[in-house]
């Protein structure tokens, strides 16, 4: 019978962990309750958890709030991950007049010199072929580093997120499974996924497949500034399921996505942008809802397989975001999949 | 000698109960997967007769005082805190069972719930 481990530096007599992390979310989070704590408010700490003989690091991050609980006499402890100092710091210049700019720099430059406002350090950055604020420099002023940093990266439809280790990546991450022949398969810094293991009915506790096209967008608009515009649409959508485009929304009926973006000024930028976002959204939603057997492995972003002989499953799937939920009533890890 | 701190009870029964916490999870495969979270201190459970009204008052103190006190046993000793004790006075005219005591003091029977203290 597998032990349940659990160790964080600092902490004592663990009751419970819980650590989330997931595509859409800007920082992954970790709730801690335990007898005691030697950690405070600010303090950086690290969550390696799972069984006596397999047990990884989930989590690192700062301690955000500390609470205490009556009558058990517990500590709940909230932490997130080191994105959270880009969250938390708001660029203001003293000066108005001249705000914190850049100009003629690559993306994902651009994004590196703002994070490095809130003393972030650590990167691992692919290159984009992005060039932004060419002929006008973009200010970035009264709004959050994250924030912005991240509207970059929408913009060219990359990912910003920061690791277990806490390492920040910023790269050609599709919140989908990742194969050749896809639409987008031509993009720099396009790489394969390759599945890092796979999970049948022995691990399965639930899982549930779903379609929808809530999310397709099959027509997006960008606007620069000013006189800068772009906008690209198509009828039919990916379906990640026969890897080839089907009429999917009713015929000549288009959703559309925009985003005005400050930092654009030329139309080939534009353009680029508008033809990535629509490689991203326009496809069928095929999504599931999985439960199992917890497994440390298991992080948002990894591409896994799943094998269920009830739903006739055999394919791969990628976390969109995945939940370790580790106490006395075991230890589990619940994902959302995206195809 | 049995004594919870200085009082002296006079044990008829005396049982101990240990526990893992073991939580099951069952996957679509089949079977039960156990987990094994870790283990309850052991929890003890006497029952013996008290000499006198200050003795118990003594023991029904312990409930609600938070402290850890001493059990001395024939077997192992330690640290307990006393989690629950329930009384009922015996139908006695003349104790004999403490000769250090006054042949006229009632005597209880109490139930005593220990948790250990590692």
């Amino acid at each position: 019978m597998p032990s349940l481990y659990c160790d964080i530096d600092g902490f004592s007599n663990i009751i419970s962990a819980n650590v989330q992390s997931g595509h859409p979310s800007s920082t992954s989070s970790a709730v801690i309750e335990c007898i005691s704590t030697t950690k405070d408010i600010g303090d950086f700490i690290e969550i390696d958890l799972g069984y006596s003989d397999n047990h990884k690091k989930v989590f690192s991050g700062y301690i955000k709030q500390k609470s205490n609980k009556a009558p058990e006499n517990t500590i709940m402890i909230t932490a997130n991950d080191v994105l959270i100092r880009a969250m938390d710091y708001f660029v203001v210049s003293s000066d108005p007049e001249t705000p914190f700019t850049r100009q003629n720099i690559k993306a994902e430059d651009f994004i590196q010199d703002i994070l490095e406002l809130a003393g972030l350090t650590s990167f691992d950055f692919d290159a984009t072929d992005f060039t932004l604020a060419i002929s006008v420099p973009a200010e970035v002023n009264l709004i959050s580093a994250y924030d912005y940093a991240n509207s970059i990266a929408e913009y060219v439809a990359w990912h910003l997120y920061a690791d277990e280790d806490g390492v920040i990546h910023f790269l050609n991450r599709k919140p989908y499974v990742m194969v050749s022949g896809q639409p987008d398969d031509a993009q720099p810094g396009f790489v394969a996924d390759s599945s890092l293991k796979t999970i049948d009915d022995s691990n399965i506790l639930e899982f549930d497949l779903r379609y929808d096209e809530r999310d397709l967008r099959n027509r997006v608009v960008v606007y620069g500034t000013s006189g800068i515009f772009a906008s690209v649409s198509r009828a039919t959508s990916w379906n990640p399921v026969t890897d080839t485009y089907q009429q999917i929304l009713p015929a000549d009926f288009y959703k559309t996505i925009a985003a005005a973006v400050p930092f654009i000024d030329t139309i080939e930028m534009a353009q680029k942008a508008a033809d990535y976002n629509l490689q991203l959204y326009n496809r069928l939603g095929v999504k599931g809802s999985l439960s199992i057997l917890g497994d440390p492995d298991l992080l948002a972003r990894k591409v896994i397989t799943v094998d269920n002989t009830i739903l006739g499953i055999n394919t791969t799937f990628y976390i969109y975001s995945a939940e370790h939920s580790w106490s006395k009533g075991g230890y589990n890890t619940s994902m959302e999949l995206r195809k | 000698m049995w004594m919870v701190d200085t009082t002296r009870i006079y044990v008829q029964e005396y049982q101990t109960d240990t526990k893992q916490i073991i939580a099951r999870l069952n996957p679509l495969g089949g079977g039960t997967v156990h987990h094994l979270f870790g283990y309850e201190d052991p929890i003890a459970k006497l029952e013996g007769y008290v000499v006198g009204f200050d003795r118990v008052n003594l023991l029904r103190n312990m409930t609600n005082d938070g402290d850890l006190h001493f059990l001395t046993t024939p077997y192992a000793s330690g640290y307990f805190y006393i989690n629950s004790m329930s009384e009922k006075p015996t139908p006695t005219l003349y104790q004999t069972l403490d000769i250090t005591r006054d042949c006229e003091e009632p005597v209880f029977i109490v139930n005593l719930e220990l948790y250990y203290n590692a």
